[in-house]
C-alpha cells in the first residue's frame, strides 16, 4: 500500500483518458466529458504537472462543445447546453487564459435565464433545480466579472431556507443534509459574501462527525467513506476556517490507501475502480490540508489558487500550512 | 419507466422525469384526479427503497410529491411509513432526517394541533431507538433537532441521558418507561450521549464536569476529533471566565 502520492503515476493515467475510445465506458461517459477534462487539468494543475496534457486540443475539445443554440456549453459535442459543464468550460479556459475564446454576453444571458423565482438555478432548459446548479450559476458569473447582474438576496434566501436543524443543507428546501450540498451552500454564500447566513459552530461540527475511525470522511451520518468527500468536507472546513477540526494524519493515510499503484488514479475506497473524478478530489483535499509538493488549491472554486488570486477573486479561506517534508 | 427508475435509481434526470410526468398528468385534471396515482407512486417509491434505502434522490422525491400536492391522504401515511423505515434499519439517517420534515418542518397535520404532545411523543419515540443504538448518530441529531427547535433546554433529558455516559450497564431492576437504559450488549460509554452531557453541564454552568467530559472525549472516547473537543474546552472554559 503506497504511503505517498504517486505523482507520476496518476499524471500517467490522466493523460491515458482519451486513449480507449473503442471502451463502451468511454461513450456511456459522454454526459460528463467536458466536467472529467476540467477535473482532470484541475488534478494536474494541484500536482503541478499543469503541460501534461496540449493545451491546444483541450480548448479546442472545449469550444467543440458550444451549443450555439443555446449560447452555452454542452458535456460533449452535439450535446444540449447545460449549466454545469457551462461552469467547467469557463474553469478549463480560465486556467488556460483563454477566456477570450468564449461570448461572454450570451453565456451570461444562458446562466441568467436559468435563475429561478426562488433564487434556485436550473441546470438547463428541461427544469431539474438543485443546489449544485445555484452553485454553478454563482461560479459562472463570478469568474466571468458579471456577479453584479444577479438578484442576490433572492440567492441567498433560497439557501437560507435549505439550512437544516443540524446545520446542514441538502440539495433543495428540506433535503437531508449532504456533506457535497454543503459545498455547493457554503462555497456560493463565500462567493456572495454573506457567510454570515450558515451556523458555523453547528456546521463545524456537522462537518468533523464526517471522519470515521479510518480517517475517511462520509458524506451523512452512517454511511461509508469516499475520497471525494475529501473536497466537499474539507473546502467546507476551510471556508469556515475549521479545517484543524478533521484529522488530517489519518484523512492523509486513508487518501494514500485509495490510489492504484500500478494504473494510477485514486478510487472512493481502497481497492475499488479508480476515476478521474475521485483522483482530483484526492489530491484537492490532500492539497488543503499541507501534503508536501503539491501547488494551492482555492476551495471556493477547486481551481488553483494563484488563479483565483490573480481575478481578485480570492475569499477569506484558510487552508493548513505546506508541509516541507512528509 | 417503473423498471428504469429502479435500475438507474442513482440517476437525478430519471426522478426529474417523473416530477415532470406527475406535474403534466395533475396540470390537465387537477380538481377530479384521485390521490390514486399518488398513493401509487408513493409505494413505487418505498419499493424502490428496498433496493437501496438511503437513496438521497428518492427521498428528495418523496417530500416534492407531499409538499407539491399537499393531501392529507397523503400525509396520514408518512409516520407508519417512516416508523416502517427505521424500524428496518435504526441507522437510517434520511429516514431520521424525513421524520423532521413531516413532523416539524412541512406544517401542523390534522390531529397533530397539540404540540406539547407532538413534542412528547417524539421525544418518546427518539429515546425508544436510542436505546436500541446508542452509538447511532442520527437519532442524537433528532434529539438535538427537536429540542432546539421547540427551545427546550437540553437537561430536560439529563436522567435519560446520564446512564448512556457511564462504562456499565445499570444493574437497576426498576424499568423506568419514561426512560430506556441502553439494550443490553450496547457499547458504553456512548460517544454521543457524553458530549449530550457535556453540553447539558455546559449549560448548567458545571464547567469543570463539562471539561472533563470533553476531555474524556478526545483523550479517550472519540480521539480522531481531538482537536475539536479541545476547542469546546477552551469554549467551555472562557464562557465561565466571562461570567
Amino acid at each position: 500500500m503506497a504511503s505517498t502520492l504517486l505523482v507520476d503515476r496518476h499524471v500517467s493515467y490522466i493523460q491515458s483518458l482519451g486513449d480507449n475510445k473503442d471502451d463502451l465506458a468511454y461513450h456511456m461517459t459522454a454526459h460528463l466529458r467536458l466536467n472529467a477534462v476540467y477535473w482532470g487539468l484541475t488534478a494536474l494543475c494541484v500536482m503541478n504537472r499543469k503541460d501534461a496534457l496540449d493545451r491546444e486540443e483541450m480548448i479546442d475539445f472545449v469550444m467543440s462543445c458550444w451549443d450555439e443554440g443555446a449560447g452555452a456549453f454542452g458535456s460533449h459535442p452535439d450535446h444540449d447546453a447545460h449549466l454545469h459543464s457551462t461552469l467547467s468550460a469557463i474553469q478549463i479556459l480560465i486556467i488556460h487564459d483563454a477566456l477570450d475564446r468564449l461570448d461572454v454576453p450570451r453565456v451570461v444571458d444562458f446562466i441568467l435565464s436559468l435563475h429561478q423565482p426562488s433564487g434556485v438555478f436550473a441546470g438547463d432548459r428541461f427544469g431539474e433545480t438543485d443546489t449544485r446548479f445555484l452553485y454553478c450559476g454563482v461560479a459562472a458569473l463570478s469568474l466571468l466579472g458579471h456577479l453584479d447582474k444577479l438578484d442576490v438576496e433572492q440567492t441567498v434566501s433560497y439557501i437560507r431556507k435549505c439550512k437544516n436543524f443540524d446545520g446542514g443543507y441538502g440539495n433543495c428546501i428540506g433535503a437531508e443534509s449532504h456533506a457535497a450540498q454543503v459545498f455547493v451552500c457554503v462555497g456560493a454564500l463565500a462567493i456572495l459574501d454573506r457567510l454570515e447566513e450558515a451556523d458555523h459552530q453547528t456546521l463545524g461540527w456537522w462537518l468533523a462527525e464526517r471522519q470515521l475511525a479510518n480517517g475517511g470522511l462520509n458524506g451523512r451520518p452512517e454511511k461509508k467513506e469516499d475520497v471525494c468527500y475529501s473536497f466537499w468536507v474539507l473546502s467546507a472546513l476551510s471556508i469556515l476556517n475549521k479545517l484543524n477540526w478533521i484529522n488530517s494524519e489519518k484523512l492523509s493515510e486513508f487518501i494514500l490507501s485509495a490510489q492504484d499503484p500500478d494504473s494510477g488514479g485514486i478510487s472512493d475506497r481502497p481497492n475499488n475502480m479508480v476515476d478521474v473524478f475521485h483522483t482530483l478530489f484526492g489530491v484537492a483535499g490532500l492539497s488543503l490540508i499541507g501534503y508536501p509538493g503539491l501547488d494551492d488549491i482555492d476551495p471556493v472554486y477547486c481551481m488553483p489558487k494563484s488563479v483565483i488570486e490573480k481575478m481578485g477573486l480570492k475569499k477569506g479561506w484558510v487552508a493548513l500550512e505546506r508541509r516541507k517534508a512528509l | 419507466m417503473d423498471e428504469i427508475a429502479t435500475v438507474f435509481l442513482k440517476n437525478y434526470q430519471v426522478w426529474h422525469h417523473r416530477r415532470l410526468l406527475l406535474t403534466y398528468i395533475y396540470s390537465k385534471d387537477p380538481g377530479t384526479k384521485s390521490p390514486d396515482l399518488l398513493l401509487k407512486e408513493l409505494k413505487f417509491i418505498e419499493k424502490v427503497f428496498e433496493e437501496d434505502s438511503k437513496n438521497y434522490h428518492t427521498w428528495s422525491y418523496r417530500q416534492w410529491i407531499l409538499s407539491n400536492f399537499n393531501r392529507n391522504s397523503l400525509w396520514v401515511v408518512e409516520i407508519p411509513f417512516i416508523e416502517k423505515m427505521i424500524g428496518q434499519d435504526v441507522r437510517n439517517n434520511s429516514a431520521w432526517h424525513h421524520r423532521f420534515f413531516v413532523v416539524f418542518d412541512s406544517g401542523v397535520r390534522q390531529g397533530d394541533e397539540d404540540r406539547e404532545d407532538v413534542l412528547r411523543r417524539e421525544i418518546s419515540y427518539t429515546k425508544g431507538k436510542i436505546s436500541l443504538a446508542p452509538n447511532n448518530l442520527s437519532p442524537w441529531n433528532y434529539l438535538r433537532g427537536i429540542l432546539d427547535r421547540t427551545k427546550t433546554p437540553y437537561e430536560s433529558v439529563e436522567e435519560f441521558v446520564v446512564p448512556y455516559t457511564k462504562s456499565e450497564e445499570s444493574t437497576d431492576s426498576v424499568v423506568d418507561l419514561d426512560n430506556p437504559p441502553p439494550s443490553k450488549g450496547a457499547q458504553l460509554p456512548a460517544v454521543p450521549a457524553v458530549e449530550f452531557l457535556a453540553d447539558i453541564r455546559g449549560s448548567q454552568g458545571r464547567i469543570p464536569e463539562a471539561t472533563e467530559l470533553f476531555r474524556l472525549l478526545g483523550d479517550n472516547l472519540d480521539t480522531i476529533r481531538k482537536r475539536y473537543w479541545d476547542f469546546r474546552i477552551k469554549e467551555t472554559q472562557g464562557l465561565s471566565r466571562k461570567s
